[in-house]
């Protein structure tokens, strides 16, 4: 693999942090959901290609992802 | 910013209190109650933001374009009859070459219209993606840094290491001649120049430099790239009419 880019390559392959994320599909796009503190996962990021669906008000990113798992 | 009134009355009774409590989660979250809603639309946006990913998962403290969201995004828009063409947004400082240049790769491969748009940054692997659409747009204040590309990992052999390396960059050399008005001689010359970055050798082209190097084919935002885009659809629709 070769990385090209414009970031040092130590802070691209750092590899200790707390950050904890996961990836949940849904029916419009990939949710990306990340834990805060206190254990509670928010809506880091949506990966759709459809614009409509950032509009949609439970996936804005910093809202608590209301699904049991 | 949105501020609670001070001298507004607590709601008494429990449900009230919840969409209270949900009111002000969504202004803490997003400084306002509500976003509009839309109906689907035949324009399908792809952002390509952060570091590009590839073969190896990189460590969460990067923001990341995943290969493996990108593709079948890709693809999805290509074969639904519904979508009538792809706008590109890139804010990129680069990442895996081969992630990079396989959705550039499917980008120029496709039938779709596709327009382009680097605003903030469109670095190193971000270069070949930029002049992937049909049409390319640069903010007037995004830069594209173009670097030869560094060594990282693992070397076995010296001379086969190298080798390896120059072919990825002539990869990456030509397809960005191919699929823009720069010439190779140029390209290599904001590739190889010196003194322009602090800790590299290579250039950082603003804006308008971009164009002016042939790269980009105009300087503009959001509203430019989707009139371009109409436009480009709209073509291709009287054309297939004929």
């Amino acid at each position: 693999m070769i990385i090209y880019t414009t970031m040092p390559l130590e802070d691209v392959l750092q590899e200790e942090n707390d950050t904890e994320v996961k990836y949940k599909d849904t029916s419009s796009g990939t949710v990306i959901l990340q834990k805060d503190e206190e254990g509670r996962w928010f809506v880091q990021r949506l990966v759709s290609s459809n614009p409509a669906d950032y509009l949609r008000s439970d996936y804005q990113p910093g809202e608590w992802w209301q699904s049991d798992d | 910013m949105a501020e609670e009134q001070p001298n507004q009355p607590n709601e008494p009774d429990q449900q009230s209190d919840e969409t209270a409590q949900g009111l002000v989660d969504k202004i803490q979250a997003l400084g306002e109650t509500n976003v509009p809603k839309a109906e689907n639309s035949d324009i399908h946006v792809i952002t390509v933001i952060g570091q590009i990913e590839g073969h190896m998962q990189l460590p969460p403290q990067n923001k990341t374009t995943k290969y493996e969201h990108i593709i079948p995004q890709l693809v999805a828009i290509e074969q639904n009859p519904k979508i009538k063409g792809l706008l590109l947004v890139l804010n990129t400082v680069g990442g895996d070459v081969e992630a990079g240049l396989a959705i550039a790769e499917m980008v120029a491969s496709m039938d779709k219209p596709s327009v382009t748009i680097v605003l903030g940054g469109g670095h190193s692997i971000g270069v070949p993606i930029a002049v992937a659409g049909d049409y390319s747009f640069i903010a007037e204040t995004a830069t594209m840094t173009i670097h030869p590309i560094r060594l990282n990992g693992m070397v076995v052999g010296v001379p086969q290491t190298f080798e390896y390396i120059e072919e990825m960059q002539e990869r990456i050399i030509k397809f960005v001649i191919h699929h823009s008005n720069t010439t190779e001689d140029k390209f290599r010359e904001l590739m190889f120049a010196k003194g322009n970055l602090s800790r590299d050798i290579g250039t950082n082209v603003i804006g308008k430099d971009a164009v002016d190097h042939g790269l980009i084919h105009s300087p503009g935002g959001v509203g430019p790239a989707i009139r371009k885009l109409n436009e480009l659809i709209q073509e291709k629709e009287g054309n297939m009419l004929q």
